[in-house]
């Protein structure tokens, strides 16, 4: 059933009685033509645009938990394109544009809602780097200007100045976006799972098959599979999936927290940047102030957090707006990032042939719709779109490395 | 916050160390004799070990001292380590 | 005062003196002892907020934190959204009022969304207002609105907040009947204990139960155990601590509350310890009914707590609802406290004899195998519908209190928090801690073993067992006797109410979720509990699904057919109860947030009209030193004009120095650059790149060898740590066998250079007792040398191409030789500079910076640094990686000069080079400004550029892209003033 307003009050005189399955629970086959490994946004994604795109509807997505459990699930929703190297720069703008009109392509409202970010800039420096973001991204069509105090001010009549770093000026950056996390994942499973696509939940893929043409499937806890493609979009444990395949991959695994205040009504509509401080917050709709700042110093597995990040993250909100001091702080999580030697995406072909791979680099929830897109372009066609050319695993070989330090997680 | 077995200070909090790296990267003494793949290798990855690691760490705001530590990168859990120092 | 709802006499209140308080606007009183729920009831207050979606009329439920209904917000000085009013003591002058109301809590606009109920299930928002096409915003707009709680302050509370490390054998956390006996069996070893315990005073369930320990009232015994505790030196105790977060390696961060100082808020207390013990209790279920969030309707527990611990009745004719025996003793307990217990409803046929003969002889009906199907009354519950056995006709009852005993949830939160991963326990139908993945152990009532006797038993052994750990002699160990409490015996039902009905039954009553809506993301196939917390939000409010997170596993369990245990918990995640941001972030708020690396000479600057900004490494420097109403470009070319033409000042203490000593030194000075250091003599210098392994730059600078084994080197200020650790990595791990020892000596040393065609004039006049001519002393010479007395090292290096002397002294002498060179220099117009003049005249002099034409993957050759990488050189740092990076074809990002077309036109840092192919609407993007200036001294725009191919395009023109428009440049060599370097050698 289609989902619209109609049909939800229809259902709410029937009780809702007539909602199915937001997707089909599979089974798993002898055989597809393409398996996805990871069932998150980026994994559901590329299976839908293989079905929707490439008529390639003989699809499997393997989730090891349940969907949408790994970074789809931890991240801060923030849908940005600020990046000062050309290329990240063109991939980025391209990302956030291939957001808009997702809720209608899948139809499942993923609650895109342009908020607008604004960057708090605290040093000369800051700004001439915001310059050079600015008209570097002006080329493919962003609209981010730096503003005047004045207008700063005007924006975050909260905030106060620091005598440490005296605030100098700040980025708007209108086009900026936030998404509801889980939805992309649901509503990307539900929409694939309507084109064909076998969705299979608690799957854990345990190898991938080899032989001498590449990929021949992939053993799983819940039986062999076999496929002559596979698709990795797993975040977190892409080393171990993806030396499976014999691929080794220039990742280190590093926790990533954000934190949560209990909802208040809303204080501020923008994402806030606090630069120099490597500290952002947003308030979601329900009204919870979302925070976050740098990666966990050291690589890790382990999901559990530590107490030292938070603190610093509430300092620094805390030295630019005292007025949240007696906001109360509510939960904090970590989700595990495959960050890339370079902090950029990584979508690619591997020396395996049939085993592609889209690695976010970073935080990869911004870039889902487009890095999903590109995905499964590449397995369909086995050659990247000149967009992702260089985000190759090639670059390696080269030493042309797109060092982004608009990334969370910088080393 | 994981509570670090610093050979000379006891145990601190990690936030006065630097975490130093896997110890298996020791860089070669004959980099020429290395294939570029076998360089890139050693240059770009590392061995990111889902499970007990043997690592570098460094009592920056201490006493400076690098050691070697063995972690559970799944728990954080750091067990003893029968090796030395390698200062020693 | 409502004499109605509170006791004559009873409960830890003191009567002696009264307390006034507000809430929504009406004036109340209370006692000291009060909390301002307890408070409110005593007034007869029975609607305190409204609830998140449906803007239902909401009641105190509870009388701890796991509160979900009464959350208020403070007001006047103490303004503060969220606060729990279970948890909160009143005192004079408290004002607060209802949150999310519109406009009042008891006339609330926004419950006219409760008619539309049915057309706002749990994920309704993802199935519309997808029309028009991404205009999520403008109903996002409107639920943001209608969403959220209280109100943040708009002032700074101006609280103090402290942060204290504390190290331990044993933390205790719980000071109820299990926390108190381990604190008393480990704090007899002589163990260094420390006991928290969230409420304001010691006890736990004791405090309210009505228990009896050797026979006497169970308070007595806490009082005298308290009393020797407090005597033992060993044991620290806090009251109003709440333990929030269970981290790695047993470090606990536990949230004080008004601590000891009364100008402290609140101490974040960041322990270490040994062992823990976890003695956190058990919360109380409620259980699903229609209507079972009406006012009226509360945990038993807490209907008893507020009778005996506040002497307040909650109401004054009953009907206890019970699926497990705790009920019969709070139905007695109310009776005793002068509620009217009208009947007791029991889902189960069989109860513990003893309690249900005591029930029914204090005349309470006890109806067994019957369930409460609905409740009626809208501000208060009126009466429940109870349905028993195979009589399915619903039966009314009257009354105006429901006292609910879904059964206990154990508080493992803590035990998860560490690495545990909880188990279902059938027995009480609830989970319990599994495996230790700490060192911690849980007791009593939180491990699941709820009654007092266990508490007592497991706490004293758990205390003994722990100091034990940390080798602290078993003490014998002592169990009081006590009253005997059967098991609950729970019967596990998760729903009462009847399917289909027309009202709601809540499950999680701070996001308004009811049964319905777990049933409603099953059947669309959110089947795993985290997929259905998130779909429906159930155990994510303010409480964290403290009340209910069992129940929605409990009802997923029955509706999958499976047991609770295969469905499993969700994670639960710090913090245990909300903590202030205040407290989270203590003291580092303030201007300390980020150390300040002063110079012997930031102050001058400011005194003087230098603009300070940030340099790297924590410092400040000024960027310009401005006149009186000089605006900052009329301030760079000026300083840059003095420096060429007659002499400049300026402080280079924020650069970062090495001091590198040993036999191995000029070994390892030849792994790190690029080029060769063997026979460089003491007294001379050279200017050196170091490479990353991969190949790319890592920093410039200059190497002094200032004796045998010593060398004296330089890096950039922004890159001194990194260099540091670098060098020190390299060290230690990978050619330990090298004799050499790295110190950093930034701090130590201030540095100031004198640089411009008078420098040399400027130092003699400053009585320096060397012979620094050109013959005697050369370009990247250094010696030692006094100055206006003050004995330093001089070196001539230099950043700006000019004639240039840096002088090295103490730190503490610093300002000092600062004010000797300006009053030796006022004779020869000397200027103090700041770092953007200096940048401008490095690019007139096309001195590369590594951090801007080496951005990217730039290496040593496209910067034009080639020659620094001799031929013959054997291995260094960086070289197998270039020699891989310079296989691949053309293409390298070469470092250019730019001189634009328009001479006024100053090219922006970062601007791209851009080339038009074909019709292309976005350009090719071939290089990037890496920094422009107005060259005073040559009257035209200058700019460097990182640029494809750079060095095969000289002469052409280049295409620099602004948001602004299009400049265009013709190509030239990176160097635009004295090519030969004859004004720096002079």
């Amino acid at each position: 059933m289609k989902y619209s307003g109609f049909n939800l009050a229809l259902q709410s005189l029937r009780k809702h009685r007539g909602w199915q399955p937001a997707w089909r629970s599979a089974q798993p086959r002898k055989s597809y033509d393409v398996v996805i490994i990871g069932g998150g946004g980026h994994g559901l994604g590329a299976a839908f645009y293989l079905a929707k795109y490439h008529g390639i509807t003989r699809v499997a997505v393997l989730e090891k938990s349940w969907l949408g459990g790994g970074n789809t699930a931890r991240n801060t929703m923030t849908i940005r394109d600020n990046f000062i190297y050309p290329d990240t720069a063109r991939f980025h703008r391209e990302a956030l544009k291939a957001w808009r009109g997702l809720s209608t392509d899948v139809n499942f409202n993923v609650m895109l809602s342009e908020r607008g970010m604004t960057t708090i800039l605290m040093s000369e420096r800051d700004l001439s780097d915001a310059r050079r973001m600015i008209n570097t991204t002006a080329m493919f069509g962003a609209e981010h200007r730096v503003i005047g105090i004045d207008e700063l001010r005007r924006r975050l009549p909260t905030m106060h100045d620091s005598q440490r770093f005296p605030v100098v000026g700040g980025i708007d950056h209108p086009e900026v976006t936030v998404a509801r996390h889980d939805a992309v994942a649901w509503g990307y499973a539900r929409a694939a799972s309507r084109l064909g696509v076998d969705i299979i939940e608690n799957c854990e893929v345990l190898d991938i098959l080899l032989d001498e043409n590449g990929v021949a499937g992939v053993d799983t806890s819940r039986g062999r599979i076999e496929t002559r493609k596979v698709g990795m979009a797993v975040s977190g444990h892409g080393t171990q999936v993806a030396a499976m395949a014999d691929v080794m991959l220039p990742v280190e695994t590093v926790p990533l927290q954000a934190f949560v205040s209990t909802p208040i009504k809303p204080v501020i509509d923008n994402v806030v940047v606090i630069r120099s401080l490597n500290t952002y917050f947003l308030q979601t709709d329900k009204g919870e102030l979302v925070m976050g700042s740098v990666a966990n110093p050291y690589p890790s597995f382990s999901q559990q957090g530590s107490s030292g990040i938070p603190e610093r993250t509430l300092a620094a909100i805390l030295h630019l707006f005292p007025a949240f001091e007696r906001l109360k702080f509510m939960r904090q999580w970590a989700g595990i990032l495959d960050l890339t030697y370079d902090n950029s995406p990584i979508i690619s072909k591997t020396t395996t042939p049939g085993f592609y791979v889209d690695v976010a680099g970073s935080g990869g929830f911004k870039t889902t719709p487009f890095a999903a897109k590109m995905h499964a372009d590449l397995i369909a066609n086995d050659r990247p779109d000149p967009l992702i050319v260089p985000f190759s695993l090639d670059r390696f070989d080269t030493g042309r490395l797109i060092l982004e330090r608009a990334s969370y997680g910088n080393r | 916050m994981i509570y670090i077995p610093c050979p000379h200070c006891g145990h601190r909090n990690a936030d006065e160390f630097i975490y130093g790296g896997d110890n298996d990267q020791r860089r070669p003494e004959n980099p020429e004799e290395f294939s570029d793949a076998a360089w890139c290798e050693y240059i770009y990855t590392v061995p990111n070990v889902k499970g007990i690691t043997r690592e570098y760490w460094r009592h920056k705001r201490g006493c400076n001292r690098w050691f070697v530590i063995q972690r559970d990168s799944r728990t954080d859990k750091i067990t003893p380590l029968d090796g030395k120092s390698i200062d020693d | 005062m409502t004499e109605g709802f509170r006791s004559r006499s009873g409960g830890r209140i003191h009567r002696g003196r009264k307390i006034s308080f507000q809430f929504n606007g009406r004036r109340y009183e209370g006692f000291p002892g009060d909390t301002l729920a307890s408070a409110l009831i005593a007034n007869g207050v029975s609607v305190v907020g409204r609830s998140q979606k449906y803007h239902r009329p909401r009641g105190i439920m509870s009388a701890g934190l796991e509160e979900t209904n009464a959350i208020v917000q403070l007001a006047g000085n103490d303004d503060e959204p969220n606060r729990a009013a279970t948890t909160l003591p009143i005192y004079d002058g408290l004002v607060a009022h209802s949150v999310n109301v519109a406009p009042s809590v008891d006339f609330d606009l926004g419950s006219l969304l409760g008619f539309f109920h049915r057309f706002i299930p749990a994920g309704f928002y993802y199935k519309t207002f997808m029309w028009p096409k991404d205009r999520w915003d403008w109903y996002g707009g409107i639920i943001r609105k209608v969403a959220g709680w209280g109100t943040a302050p708009a002032k700074p509370g101006g609280g103090r907040y402290e942060h204290r490390n504390h190290h331990c054998d044993v933390l205790i956390v719980g000071a109820g009947p299990a926390g108190l006996s381990a604190a008393l069996s480990a704090g007899r070893t002589g163990s260094r204990i420390l006991l928290v315990d969230s409420d304001t005073e010691p006890g736990g369930k004791l405090l309210s139960d009505n228990l009896t320990i050797r026979s006497c009232p169970a308070m007595e015994w806490v009082d005298d155990i308290v009393a020797e505790l407090d005597l033992m030196p060993n044991i620290i105790r806090l009251t109003r601590a709440t333990a929030t977060g269970y981290f790695a390696d047993n470090y606990v961060t536990v949230i004080e509350e008004c601590p000891d100082k009364p100008w402290i808020r609140e101490r974040l207390w960041k322990v270490r310890a040994k062992q823990v013990i976890l003695a956190t209790g058990a919360i109380e279920r409620t259980l699903l009914f229609a209507n079972n969030d009406r006012p009226g309707i509360m945990l038993a527990s807490a209907a008893m707590t507020y009778c005996s611990r506040y002497g307040v009745r909650p109401g004054n004719t009953a009907v206890v609802f019970t699926n497990n025996n705790s009920g019969y003793r709070y139905a007695i307990g109310l009776l005793k406290a002068g509620v009217s217990v009208t009947a007791l409803i029991d889902t189960r046929k069989e109860a513990d004899s003893r309690l249900r003969a005591a029930a029914a002889g204090s005349g309470i009906e006890v109806i067994a195998d019957a369930r409460v199907v609905s409740a009626t009354g809208r501000r208060r519950v009126s009466a429940v519908n109870i349905v028993s056995g195979n009589d399915q006709s619903p039966r009314r009852i009257r009354c105006d209190l429901v006292a609910v005993s879904g059964g206990w949830n154990p508080a493992i939160h803590l035990h998860s928090q560490s690495g545990g991963k909880p188990i279902y326990n059938q027995r009480i139908a609830s989970f319990v801690p599994g495996e230790s993945k700490q060192n911690e152990r849980s007791v009593g009532a939180c491990r699941g073993e709820l009654t007092l006797q266990s508490a007592l038993a497991e706490g004293a052994n758990a205390g003994c067992k722990a100091a034990a750990l940390c080798g602290f002699a078993l003490a014998d160990i002592e169990v009081p006797d006590c009253e005997h409490e059967p098991e609950p015996g729970v019967d596990p039902v998760w729903d009462c109410s009847q399917p289909g009905g027309q009202s709601s039954a809540f499950i999680d009553f701070n996001n308004d979720v009811t049964s319905a809506d777990i049933r409603l993301a099953m059947r669309e196939g959110y089947r795993s509990v985290e997929l259905v917390k998130r779909y429906t939000t159930a155990g994510m409010g303010i409480d964290q699904g403290k009340s209910s997170s069992v129940s929605i596993v409990g009802l997923i369990a029955e509706i999958a057919g499976l047991e609770p245990g295969s469905v499993g918990t969700t994670t639960y995640r710090p913090a245990y109860t909300p903590v202030s941001f205040g407290a989270m972030a203590g003291p580092a708020k303030s201007d300390l947030i980020v150390p300040w690396r002063r110079t012997p000479v930031t102050d001058w600057f400011l005194d003087n009209g230098g603009h300070l900004d940030e340099t790297g490494a924590q410092f400040r420097r000024p960027l310009f030193i401005a006149k009186a109403d000089e605006s900052a470009g009329d301030a760079v070319q000026r300083e840059a004009l003095a420096v060429r033409n007659q002499v400049g000042i300026y402080d280079s203490t924020p650069l970062g120095k090495i001091l590198i000593q040993g036999p191995d030194a000029v070994a390892f000075l030849n792994r790190v650059y690029s080029n060769n250091w063997e026979n460089l003599p003491v007294g001379r210098g050279k200017f050196g790149f170091m490479l990353h392994e991969d190949g790319r730059l890592l920093d410039d600078g200059v190497t002094m060898r200032i004796s045998d084994n010593q060398y004296w080197m330089s890096n950039s200020a922004g890159m001194a740590d990194v260099v540091l650790d670098h060098l020190d990595r390299l060290l230690h791990i990978h050619w330990p066998e090298l004799k050499v020892y790295l110190t950093p000596i930034t701090d130590q040393w201030a540095v100031v250079c004198v640089c411009g065609p008078h420098a040399r004039d400027v130092l003699y006049e400053a009585d320096i007792d060397i012979d620094i001519s050109g013959e005697a002393f050369r370009f990247l010479d250094t010696r030692l040398c006094t100055i206006g007395g003050l004995s330093a090292r001089i070196s001539r290096v230099t950043y700006t191409g000019e004639l240039s002397f840096e002088i090295a002294v103490p730190m503490r002498h610093g300002l000092r030789l600062w004010n000797i060179l300006i009053a030796a220099g006022q004779k020869f117009g000397i200027t103090p500079v700041g770092s953007d003049t200096s940048m401008l005249l490095r690019t007139e002099k096309g001195f590369i910076a590594a951090g801007l034409e080496g951005d990217g993957y730039a290496d040593i050759f496209d910067v034009g640094m080639g020659w620094l990488v001799p031929k013959e050189k054997a291995d260094f740092v960086g070289k197998r990686s270039l020699e891989k990076n310079r296989r691949s074809d053309g293409g390298r990002p070469e470092v250019v000069g730019l001189l634009p077309d328009n001479s006024d036109f100053v090219p922006p840092k970062g601007a791209p080079l851009v080339e038009y192919d074909r019709n292309d609407e976005v350009p090719q993007q071939v290089g990037m400004v890496t920094i422009g200036f107005f060259s005073p001294n040559l009257g035209r725009s200058i700019a460097l550029a990182q640029l494809r191919d750079g060095r095969s395009r000289m002469g052409q023109s280049a295409t620099i892209y602004t948001k602004a428009g299009v400049e265009t440049a013709t190509i030239c060599e990176p160097v635009f003033i004295d090519p030969d370097g004859e004004r720096m050698r002079d």
